[in-house]
C-alpha cells in the first residue's frame, strides 16, 4: 500500500468517507458530494472556487474550509466534469463552461491570460473532507458568448509540449529578475541573485529612486551591471567580437573571434551521470594565422558549449578522434558566475554553463569550424537534489545516475527542467523509487552468463526533444508510471511485482455475485454489464523488440541489442496471417539512460512480455474496460492492482477466469458520477517469475532457429565471397560463381 | 445577513400540491443493487401548485397589500406577479408554507403570463411557486401558525 499524501487529519477523514460508502451500501445515509473548481487568478483578484450552488450556504461546514475565499456558482447543476486521470504529461484536458452573463470570468481571463492554475476538488461535507481530484492549467475559450464562458484546462501546470531542457542560445539575458522573487530560497533556485529587495546584500540600488531596482530589461550587460554591480550572472549567449594581433617571427597578423551562436537552434543539452558528449555546439571560434607564408603553423581557438552547468567534471577532450592536449583546452563546469575561459579577453563568462575552450593547431584557414568533430567526457550535473522527507527545503545536492531524483529534477529545474513546484510532488515516492531501481537484480549478459546490477542508473544525454517525450522515456527505461495526479499531488509508482498480501487487498470489483458486493455498473434497461474486453491482435503484437542503449563500454555510442523475439508469438503472429510461418512484429526502442547490456536486454525483455508501461505485451493481452460508481472509484490511480471478477471473463470450457487481477491504466470520471476504468491484464505467475531480484529476466539470446537465406536449424555459416572490387563510388560483391 | 423580501399575501389561496425534489445520481449494479449519492442540498427543493378559484376584482374583497395600499384580490396577485416575473427576472419573495408552517424564499416559475394566461392559469392548473435560497440568508424560519382566514 503506497503512502498517503494527505494530512493525517484529512486521511482519517478520507477513512471515515470510505466507512461512509461502505455504510451506504448497506442502508446508511448516503454519501453527499459536491463538486468545486478552484481557480487561483494572479493578484489581486486571487483564488476563487467555483460551484454548481452557494455550497457554503448548504455545508456551513465548507464555508469553513475555504476561510473566507469566494465561491461562486457559475458550474451547471446536476452533473460534473468529465475528468480524463491518466499520466500528467499527458494532452488530457477537462471542459470548463462557467456562467458569465455578468462577464466577470471573461474580464479575468482578459486580465490575466492563459496559464492561471485550476483545481478540481470533491468536498464531502459529512466528513468534512475536501478532496483535490485533478490540477491543470486554464486554456483560451472556445465559443464563449453573452452567457457562458466555455473553455478546457489543460493537465497540470506547464505545457508538456515545451522542449525539456529548454534553454535557447539566445543573445539576451534569459535569467529571471532575481526582484521578481519573493523568497531568497526561490532566488537561489533561479540564475539572478539580486536580493536588495529582501534585504540582502547582493545588488545595487536604483539610483532614480534610491530604492531596489523592480525591474530589469535583461537585454544588455550594462543593464546587468546595473543593477548587480558586474555580468558575472548574465545568462545568455551573446558573442563579444573581438580582434587582436597575433606575433609570428616575420610580422605579425590580425585574428577576429566569430560567433556562431545565431546557427544553433536547438535548446542546450542536460547531461545526467556519465557520458561521452559528441557534437557540441561551437559558440565562437578564432582562425590564427600567425605566418602567411606557413599557414601550417596556425591554429584555431574554438569554444564550445557542452551542456548545461554545474556538472562534476569534463575531461578528456577529443578532436577529430585525437586527444586533446592538456595545455591545449581548458573548461569550465557551468557553476553559476563562473570564471571566463580566456577564450579572448572580454569574452563571456557563460555563467552555468560547461564550456570547452580548445586550441588546435594547424592550417585552419579553409576549414569550416563546425565540421570539426569534437568530444569530451561529461560527469554530469552535481546539483542533482536528493530530498530527505517531504520538507521541500531538507534536502542535498549531488552528482547522481539516480533515474528516481533525475525524473525529478527534470520535472523541477527552473531553467532547463519543466520549473515544477517541488511541493505538488510526493517526495516519499521518489525515496521509493530511488530504492527500487538501487536493488540489485540478475541481469543475462549477451554472453550468456548472469551479473546482478543495480535495476536501474541513469545515465543520459537530455536534447531537443518535448518535455513529454524525455519524461515518457525516462519512465520507459526505468520501469516505472510517469508521475499523474492523484488526491493533489503527483504521484510516481514503481511498476514491480505485488506481494501476496498485496494481491490479496486489491479492491475487488465484480458485476454478478460472485461472492463480492456488485460494483460493477449494469445497463438499468437491459440489465448488461458495462465490463467490456479487448486483445491486440497477434498480427500487431510486437514480438521483436530492438532495444538500443549508450554502451558506457564503448564510449556511450549507441548500440543495438540482438531483437529480443517471442518464437512462439511469431507463430501465432503468422497464424493471424493465416499460415504455418514465423512473422516478426518488430518494434524499436531506444532506453534513454541505460548503458549497459544486462540493463537493456532486461528492459527489451519486459517491454516485450508486458508492453510499455506494462499496458499491453506478449504475456498480458487482455485489457478490460468498465464503469463503476465514483465512491468505488475513489481510490483508483495509474498503475493500482485490482482484481475483476466476471463471467464474461471465465472461459466456460475450463472454469477458468485466465486473469484476475488488472492495472488500472486511466480513470475516466464521467458527469454522471460514473468512473470509467480501463485497466490491464496482469499476469500474477509471470510477475512471481521475474521481478525476483535473484532470478534473472529471461535472455535475450540471439534466436538459434532465426537464420535468413538458410533453412530452418541451419547455423549460420560464413560466406566467401568470390570477388569483391572497390570503385570510386561503389562496392561490387559477387555473391557466388557457378 | 438580513435582507427583507416582501411576503406573499395567501389569503383565500388553495394549495394544491406540494412537492419536493432532491438532488443526486444513482448507479445500477443489477438486479435491485445500486448505489446513490445526494449531490445538492440534503433538504432537497419544495414547489408548490396554488389556485385561486374565484379572484374577485371588486372592492368588496380587498386585502391591505401594505405599501400598496387596499387592492382587489385580483388586482394584488397580478401586480405581484408583474412586480416580481416582469418588472424583476424571478425575483425573490417570502411565503408561507401551510404544511411546514414555516416562511420560505420562492419564486413564481411561470414566466411570460399574459393578463389571460394568468388568470387561466390561477384559475386551473395553477401558479408553480418554488422554493429559493439566497447566500447568506437563513430559510425556511421558524414555524409560525398563520390562519387563511379570509376563504371566499
Amino acid at each position: 500500500m503506497p503512502a498517503t499524501t494527505l494530512s493525517t487529519d484529512d486521511q482519517a477523514k478520507l477513512d471515515a468517507l470510505t466507512a461512509l460508502i461502505a455504510a451506504a451500501r448497506a442502508a446508511g445515509p448516503q454519501v453527499q458530494v459536491v463538486e468545486l473548481v478552484a481557480a487561483t487568478w494572479p493578484a489581486p483578484d486571487g483564488l476563487v472556487y467555483y460551484a454548481s450552488t452557494f455550497a457554503d450556504d448548504t455545508w456551513p461546514s465548507l464555508k469553513a474550509k475555504l476561510a473566507g475565499t469566494t465561491l461562486e456558482p457559475r458550474l451547471n447543476g446536476g452533473q460534473f466534469l468529465d475528468l480524463t486521470r491518466d499520466s500528467g504529461i499527458s494532452d488530457d484536458s477537462v471542459s470548463l463552461d462557467l456562467w458569465d452573463a455578468d462577464h466577470k470570468i471573461s474580464d479575468l481571463f482578459e486580465t490575466h491570460g492563459e496559464g492561471v492554475r485550476i483545481e478540481i476538488f470533491f468536498y464531502f461535507p459529512q466528513v468534512d473532507l475536501l478532496l483535490s481530484m485533478w490540477f491543470g492549467h486554464l486554456r483560451p475559450p472556445t465559443d464563449a458568448d453573452e452567457e457562458r464562458f466555455t473553455a478546457s484546462a489543460e493537465n497540470g501546470f506547464m505545457s508538456v509540449l515545451l522542449p525539456l531542457p529548454r534553454r535557447a542560445f539566445f543573445n539576451t539575458c534569459q535569467a529571471v529578475f532575481g526582484a521578481l522573487l519573493s523568497s531568497q530560497a526561490e532566488i537561489d533556485e533561479h540564475d539572478c541573485p539580486y536580493n536588495r529587495h529582501l534585504g540582502g546584500a547582493t545588488g545595487l540600488l536604483d539610483p532614480a529612486t534610491g530604492l531596489p531596482f523592480t525591474s530589469c530589461p535583461r537585454n544588455t550587460r550594462q543593464a546587468c551591471i546595473d543593477r548587480l554591480g558586474d555580468s558575472l550572472s548574465y545568462l545568455s549567449f551573446d558573442t563579444v567580437i573581438q580582434s587582436y594581433s597575433v606575433q609570428a617571427t616575420h610580422g605579425s597578423t590580425i585574428a577576429t573571434s566569430r560567433g556562431n551562436e545565431t546557427n544553433l537552434k536547438r535548446p542546450l543539452r542536460v547531461i545526467a551521470g556519465k557520458r561521452v558528449v559528441r557534437d557540441l555546439d561551437l559558440l565562437e571560434y578564432v582562425v590564427e594565422i600567425g605566418n602567411p607564408d606557413h599557414p601550417e603553423r596556425g591554429s584555431i581557438k574554438l569554444l564550445y558549449a557542452v551542456a548545461e552547468g554545474r556538472n562534476r567534471s569534463l575531461t578528456s577532450p577529443k578532436a577529430n578522434n585525437t586527444a586533446i592536449q592538456p595545455q591545449h583546452f581548458s573548461v569550465r563546469v557551468g557553476a553559476k558566475r563562473q570564471s571566463s575561459t580566456g577564450f579572448t579577453t572580454n569574452v563571456n563568462n557563460y555563467s552555468s554553463t560547461a564550456l570547452l575552450n580548445a586550441v588546435l593547431q594547424g592550417d585552419f584557414s579553409k576549414v569550416d569550424p563546425s565540421q570539426i568533430s569534437t568530444e569530451i567526457t561529461v560527469e554530469g550535473l552535481d546539483d542533482v537534489r536528493v530530498y530527505a522527507s517531504e520538507d521541500p527545503t531538507d534536502f542535498v545536492e549531488q552528482y547522481s545516475q539516480d533515474r528516481a531524483w533525475w525524473l525529478l529534477h527534470a520535472y523541477r529545474h527552473k531553467r532547463w527542467g519543466l520549473g515544477s513546484d517541488v511541493r505538488r510532488f510526493f517526495l516519499q515516492d521518489f525515496r521509493d523509487l530511488s530504492t527500487w531501481f538501487a536493488d540489485s537484480v540478475s541481469y543475462h549478459n549477451p554472453d550468456g552468463t548472469v551479473t546482478t546490477a543495480p535495476r536501474s542508473t541513469f545515465n543520459a544525454e537530455l536534447i531537443d526533444r518535448t518535455a513529454q517525450q524525455q519524461i515518457n522515456d525516462i519512465c520507459l527505461a526505468g520501469r516505472c508510471t510517469v508521475p499523474f495526479p492523484f488526491e493533489g499531488k503527483l504521484r510516481v509508482f514503481p511498476l514491480k511485482k505485488l506481494t501476496t498480501d498485496e494481491l490479496a487487498a486489491a479492491p475487488v470489483f465484480t458485476d454478478y455475485d460472485s461472492g463480492y458486493p456488485r460494483n460493477i455498473i449494469r445497463d438499468e434497461q437491459t440489465g448488461k454489464s458495462t465490463l467490456t474486453r479487448s486483445a491486440t491482435s497477434d498480427a500487431e503484437l510486437p514480438n521483436s523488440i530492438v532495444v538500443t542503449y549508450n554502451d558506457a563500454a564503448q564510449d556511450y555510442k549507441e548500440i543495438p541489442l540482438p531483437p529480443i523475439d517471442s518464437i512462439d508469438q511469431q507463430l501465432r503472429a503468422g497464424r493471424a496471417f493465416g499460415d504455418t510461418g514465423r512473422r516478426a512484429v518488430e518494434k524499436r526502442y531506444g532506453l534513454l539512460g541505460v548503458t549497459t547490456p544486462g540493463e537493456a536486454a532486461r528492459v527489451g525483455v519486459l517491454i516485450r512480455d508486458l508492453g510499455e508501461f506494462d499496458e499491453g505485451g506478449i504475456e498480458n493481452n487482455q485489457r478490460i474496460k468498465f464503469q463503476t460508481f465514483f465512491t468505488q472509484g475513489l481510490g483508483l490511480y495509474k498503475s493500482k492492482v485490482i482484481r475483476v471478477l466476471s463471467r464474461s471473463l471465465i472461459n466456460t470450457r475450463t472454469g477458468v477466469q485466465r486473469f484476475e487481477h488488472f492495472r488500472v491504466r486511466s480513470t475516466r470520471q464521467l458527469p454522471n458520477l460514473l468512473v470509467e476504468v480501463s485497466a490491464q491484464a496482469y499476469p500474477v505467475a509471470y510477475y512471481a517469475t521475474t521481478e525476483d531480484l535473484t532470478a534473472p529476466v529471461a535472455p535475450a539470446v540471439p534466436d538459434p532457429l532465426f537464420n535468413p537465406g538458410g533453412d530452418p536449424g541451419d547455423r549460420p555459416r560464413p560466406v566467401i565471397f568470390p570477388r569483391i572490387d572497390v570503385t570510386a563510388d561503389q562496392i561490387i560483391v559477387e555473391m557466388a560463381r557457378s | 445577513m438580513s435582507v427583507d423580501f416582501e411576503k406573499l399575501i395567501t389569503d383565500g389561496f388553495s394549495f394544491e400540491l406540494a412537492s419536493i425534489k432532491g438532488a443526486g445520481l444513482f448507479a445500477s449494479y443489477g438486479d435491485g443493487y445500486g448505489e446513490g449519492a445526494v449531490i445538492g442540498n440534503p433538504d432537497g427543493l419544495l414547489s408548490w401548485k396554488i389556485k385561486v378559484s374565484a379572484l374577485p376584482d371588486s372592492d368588496d374583497y380587498l386585502l391591505n397589500a401594505g405599501e400598496f395600499g387596499l387592492q382587489t384580490r385580483f388586482q394584488y396577485l397580478w401586480d405581484f406577479y408583474a412586480r416580481h416575473n416582469v418588472a424583476q427576472w424571478h425575483k425573490v419573495f417570502q411565503f408561507h408554507d401551510p404544511l411546514s408552517k414555516k416562511d420560505f424564499l420562492a419564486d413564481i416559475a411561470e414566466e411570460q403570463l399574459d393578463y389571460q394566461l394568468f388568470c387561466l392559469t390561477v384559475a386551473t392548473v395553477g401558479l408553480t411557486i418554488r422554493q429559493r435560497r439566497v447566500h447568506g440568508v437563513e430559510s425556511p424560519g421558524d414555524v409560525v401558525e398563520v390562519e387563511n382566514n379570509q376563504e371566499i
